[in-house]
């Protein structure tokens, strides 16, 4: 599980764990302590019932000792033997008042306390002082009450009573109960505990102990273990006291025993030892029942637990992973669960958005795509003043935006009315015949003025054979260049894919891009009536000094020949090839203001005629310097006899300094000067002209110059032969450097069009890190590259390192745009650049 | 305190309903046995009651009604209120006309004891009578120790006191009055015991059974002992036996049988009872 799944799985479980474990330890604690007090409570309780009971017995034992005392005290055979002090009678009517008595013992006393006669248990000899003299006295006094005493071994509860003896005497009759096992047992019967009588003085009396008992409970009330004088101890406190004793539990609770009316305060104590095993094992049994059905409780919630987290922290994981994949750009991310719960819901909704998001996505980059490439055809539109380029570009970029693979540009021919196909895009014929131009989509579209679409047959629907007769494409779309002189043509896109369909939105956007391709052709049209305008200003300015100086007549125009072949031999743009055209046409225009004597002389002239010669190149760019022309070709006129070497004339400019034009225009100009005739001397041969040209290569001209115009004149496919691509050692590493910053920052600026300035802050974050990773000398800063110039490395490796760099930049920006984009951006950035540095891109191959 | 216990109770529940429960079904088989009351004459009835203690046989439950005197007895059996009778007396002429069966059992000793703090050897039947006639106050007037003479009798319709006065006092001894008169045997035997000084009489199987401290007199030189009984040389004596209805029925039948049998003859006299002629 990832560690968000397990985090939030935690977060759910721990909490409910803990909790749940405090609250089974709390319960069990409150239970087991509840348990334990109420054990308690109730051992306590039931100890003090018994000390109650035992107590409130003894006081009604007492009560009816007394009364049978008082009782016998008045029998009147006791009272005559007493009055008559006869001791044998008194002693015969002891023993019959006993035997209705039943007392453990019945004696008379006389007025000092000995016994006149005893009848009973405790077997008192006649003459003998029971209750010793101080016991006397306080029996004296308390004759209303019985009291605890000890009589001899026994110890008695006795009452006493007065009987009038011979003489004013008076004669205590003493009723006992010896306070024995017996007794102990009378007073406490009916209760369950081991209950002990103790005299004043804490030592043993009586025990009785229950039937259940082995014994050794009344054993330990008999000889008083700790526990024992730790209960007497306490009686204060009326705490009970644990005892163990025969394996069983106790609980001691002792009491004083005094009585009612008791003026001597005699006292002894009681002892209750209740039995507890059983409420102990009752308090103990119960508090490990809570406590495991307390721990099973936990046991059953953790799992509950576990499930209920897993339940809801797995979908949550999968739908989380799903997102991050959605947010990725990854719309195949599906989640699905069971079930119909919020999770299943939020799941069912999360496909439906991820679909609408994927749908959204595709018409969107669709969309951008469209537009971006819609914006970049409009500005390239506007760039080249070639119709075949432009062409060429519209039907690039409108198959791209298609995505299709067949593309062709049908225009009429201003003369004929013809349907000429211009341009042709990924058809296997290069050329079309003119009946399948004629059979073709355009062909209809131009006449009707409307768009045309070939659909090929949906599966179900009936075959049709309609392919487009010039492309061969299945599907098609065809829309009209409709200008406002009428209908001049058509663009037509398709494919040969059987599932490609066109609809209204693709008529719309490819007559948007005809519409701009109309207003392109139309510039184009301008422009070149306009370049005739100026071309035929020129040919007639160039007119005007053959008509001065007949001896160079002709020489213009071939001077401008053969610049503009040394000019496509040296792959100059075509606005350059035009400026150099005009020039050439111009460039002794200066000679107008030139006297005809120093023209026209024979011979050679003089310093003087020749400083004033001189001159002419000044005021050739003099009197072109007010018109507007759009080339620049006052400098080159200006400049067109300086020396490569700096010798030349008027501003003395060496190498480079001088315009590219004026140095070819120079070499042009010499030839011709050589090869033709003039008044004052016949024309050298070519290969003469070609020798000097080659002699003062380097001085007088420019080396590049010469080597490309030797190349014009030998080369076999004459003036106007096909361009040949330049050596790769034409190009210095600063210029493939110059280009490969030029695409980077074109693909770059792209981007950062599309994407915004924060994602190209970003962009160029990564692409940096990425540099600094791979060891390259770039740098991306505020959108551009700059490069480490002092770490110069050049041929190989210098390629290398830029393919590195340019993949990288690929790569992000894929990553961020997707594939298709980035493909494009470079195709834009490539297509930004002048002719020559393209070329150059492409021979570079710096895309990988 | 009260909800306490209540919390208390339920927690037992608890544990009751949680453990299992300890069959603890006492139904033993209760047999359902004849029962047979028992009462009459206080002497008589230790005897009975060593009899039907060690009777196995028969299927009988004895049940001792309160001590009656021996005429108590018969009339419990004449009017169907007893089912045994116990007298330790011959009947009287209107007593056997009630048509009883009577069984003799035993013959039973009547001794003179003293309560231990008077340790004479034995008395002359003139002692005895000279101390119930009030001739003595102290025993050291009969070479004893100094304690007043208590003395202690018995109703003159009592067996004992017939007996004691066909053997011994003589019909017409006057009692002095500062003897006492004790209603039951038990009461008798209790006052000799517990008394400094005490003279009394009583059964000599029941003394004996009874385990009871007394000194028990030699009578006129003769001590009585089952033996000197069974020989005649005590004499002493009064019958012991049980009145039941004439037809009592099989398991009283059964019980009277058995003993009289040598077996039960042994053990009376083993706890002092001398066996029926």
């Amino acid at each position: 599980m990832r560690p968000f799944g397990r985090h939030l799985h935690n977060q759910i479980i721990v909490p409910l764990v803990a909790a749940s474990i405090v609250v089974a330890i709390v319960a069990t604690l409150v239970a087991s302590t509840l348990i334990g007090r109420i054990t308690q409570s109730w051992i306590d309780e039931s100890v003090e019932s018994v000390i109650i009971n035992t107590r409130s017995r003894l006081e009604e034992t007492s009560v009816d000792l007394q009364r049978s005392a008082k009782m016998a005290a008045e029998d009147s055979r006791l009272v005559d033997a007493a009055s008559k002090d006869d001791v044998q009678r008194l002693s015969g009517v002891l023993v019959l008042l006993n035997q209705s008595l039943g007392a453990d013992n019945l004696m008379l006393l006389d007025d000092w306390g000995t016994v006149l006669a005893s009848t009973g248990r405790l077997q008192l000899m006649p003459g003998v002082l029971p209750l010793g003299g101080t016991d006397r006295d306080r029996v004296v006094l308390s004759m209303s009450h019985p009291i605890l005493i000890r009589i001899g071994p026994s110890y008695t509860l006795t009452a006493l009573q007065p009987v009038k003896g011979p003489g004013g005497r008076t004669f205590m009759l003493a009723l006992s109960s010896i306070v024995d096992d017996a007794f102990v047992r009378s007073v406490s019967e009916g209760s369950v505990a081991v209950v002990g009588i103790y005299d004043s003085s804490g030592r043993p009396v009586a025990v009785r102990s229950m039937p259940s008992d082995s014994g050794q409970t009344a054993a330990a009330l008999r000889q008083p273990v700790p526990a024992v004088r730790q209960a007497l101890a306490q009686i204060a406190e009326n705490k009970t006291v644990p005892l163990s004793a025969g394996g069983a539990m106790f609980s001691l609770r002792a009491a004083v025993i005094s009585f009612k009316n008791d003026p001597t305060g005699s006292s002894a104590y009681l002892v209750a030892a209740m039995p507890t095993t059983v409420a102990e094992q009752t308090r103990r049994t119960t508090t490990n029942l809570i406590l495991m059905w307390s721990a099973l409780a936990v046991l059953v919630l953790l799992t509950l637990n576990w499930w209920v987290a897993r339940r809801v922290s797995e979908p949550l994981v999968e739908l989380s992973d799903s997102v991050a994949r959605v947010a990725e750009g990854d719309f195949s991310a599906k989640v699905s669960f069971r079930g119909t719960n919020e999770i299943t819901r939020l799941a069912d909704n999360l496909n439906v958005m991820t679909d609408s998001l994927r749908e959204r996505s595709e018409s969107l980059t669709k969309k951008v795509l469209e537009l971006a490439t819609l914006y970049e055809m409009s500005r390239s539109l506007g760039s080249t003043l070639d119709l075949e380029t432009l062409l060429d570009l519209v039907l690039d970029s409108a198959m791209r935006i298609f995505n299709v693979e067949l593309g062709y540009v049908t225009l009429r021919d201003h003369e004929s009315g013809q349907l000429i196909v211009r341009s042709l895009r990924g058809s296997s014929a290069p050329r079309p015949d003119e009946a399948a131009v004629r059979a073709s989509m355009p062909e209809w579209v131009v006449r009707e003025g409307r768009p045309l679409i070939f659909n090929p047959p949906r599966v179900g629907e009936e075959p049709n054979s309609r392919i487009d007769s010039v492309s061969g494409a299945l599907a098609a779309l065809c829309v009209p260049l409709v200008s406002a002189e009428g209908t001049m043509g058509a663009i037509t896109v398709g494919s040969r894919d059987s599932q490609r369909r066109f609809g209204s939105d693709d008529v719309r956007l490819l007559a948007t891009i005809a519409n701009h391709v109309t207003i392109a052709i139309g510039n184009i049209d301008l422009f070149s009536s306009l370049q005739d305008a100026y071309l035929a200003t020129v040919r007639a300015l160039a007119a005007a000094v053959d008509a001065k100086d007949p001896y160079t007549r002709g020489h213009s125009d071939t001077v401008a020949q053969l610049a503009i072949a040394i000019g496509e031999k040296m792959a100059l743009a075509p606005e350059q090839r035009t400026a150099l055209e005009m020039a050439a046409y111009l460039h002794d225009i200066g000679k107008i203001g030139i006297s005809e004597d120093i023209l026209l002389k024979a011979g050679k002239l003089t310093d003087e005629e020749m400083a004033q010669m001189r001159h002419h190149p000044l005021i050739g760019a003099n009197i072109l310097k007010p018109i507007a022309f759009p080339w620049p070709i006052a400098p080159v006129v200006r400049h067109h006899h300086e020396h490569y070497d700096g010798r030349g004339y008027p501003a003395g400019l060496k190498g480079e300094e001088i315009p590219l034009l004026a140095r070819v225009l120079t070499v042009a100009d010499a030839y011709e000067a050589m090869v033709s005739d003039r008044p004052y001397r016949r024309g050298r041969s070519q290969e003469d002209a070609m020798l000097e040209l080659r002699r003062c290569s380097g001085t007088q001209f420019d080396p590049r110059v010469v080597e490309a115009f030797i190349r014009v004149l030998s080369g076999d496919g004459g003036r106007f032969g096909a361009q040949s691509a330049p050596s790769p050692e034409e190009f210095g590493p600063e210029e493939a450097a110059a280009v490969f910053v030029a695409v980077y920052d074109g693909m770059f600026a792209r981007f950062r069009r599309l994407g915004g300035p924060r994602l190209a802050a970003n962009l160029e974050q990564d692409i940096n890190e990425a540099f600094a990773e791979e060891g390259l000398p770039y740098m991306l800063t505020a959108g551009h590259l700059v490069y480490d110039a002092s770490d110069e490395v050049s041929g190989a490796p210098a390629l290398y390192q830029m393919r590195t760099a340019i993949a990288a930049a690929a790569a992000f920006i894929e990553r961020t745009a997707g594939a298709s984009l980035v493909s494009q951006f470079y195709a834009e950035a490539i297509e930004a650049l002048p002719e020559r540095m393209r070329r150059q891109a492409d021979h570079l191959g710096l895309w990988p | 305190m009260a909800s306490r216990k209540r919390y208390l109770l339920s927690a037992l529940t608890v544990v009751l309903v949680l453990s299992a429960c300890a069959p603890a079904d006492k139904t033993a088989g209760y047999k359902a046995s004849e029962t047979v009351r028992v009462s009459g004459s206080g002497t008589c009835l230790p005897l009975l009651r060593i009899l039907t203690t060690s009777y196995s046989g028969g299927d009988v439950e004895f049940t001792y009604l309160p001590g009656l005197h021996s005429g108590g007895g018969i009339k419990g059996v004449a009017n169907g209120d007893l089912e045994i009778g116990a007298v330790s007396r011959d009947l009287t002429t209107e007593e056997k006309k009630l048509h009883l069966r009577y069984t003799a059992l035993s013959r039973d000793g009547l001794v003179v004891a003293t309560h231990p703090s008077v340790q004479l050897d034995g008395l002359t039947s003139q002692q005895v009578r000279d101390i119930y006639q009030g001739t003595y106050a102290n025993w050291n007037e009969l070479g004893g120790p100094d304690l007043p003479i208590t003395i202690l009798d018995r109703n003159e319709d009592e067996s004992a006191k017939i007996i004691l006065r066909q053997y011994v006092l003589g019909a017409d001894l006057k009692i002095t009055p500062k003897a006492v008169d004790l209603y039951y045997e038990p009461d008798m035997i209790e006052g000799v015991q517990s008394t400094a000084g005490a003279i009394g009489y009583f059964s000599l199987g029941y003394g004996l059974s009874q385990d009871v401290p007394v000194h028990i007199l030699k009578l006129d030189g003769v001590e009585p002992t089952v033996a000197n009984i069974e020989n005649g040389t005590y004499r002493v004596v009064r019958p012991l036996g049980v009145v039941t209805g004439a037809d009592a029925g099989e398991q009283i039948d059964g019980f009277l049988q058995w003993a009289r049998s040598a077996k039960a003859v042994e053990l009376i006299k083993s706890k002092g009872f001398a066996p029926a002629e």
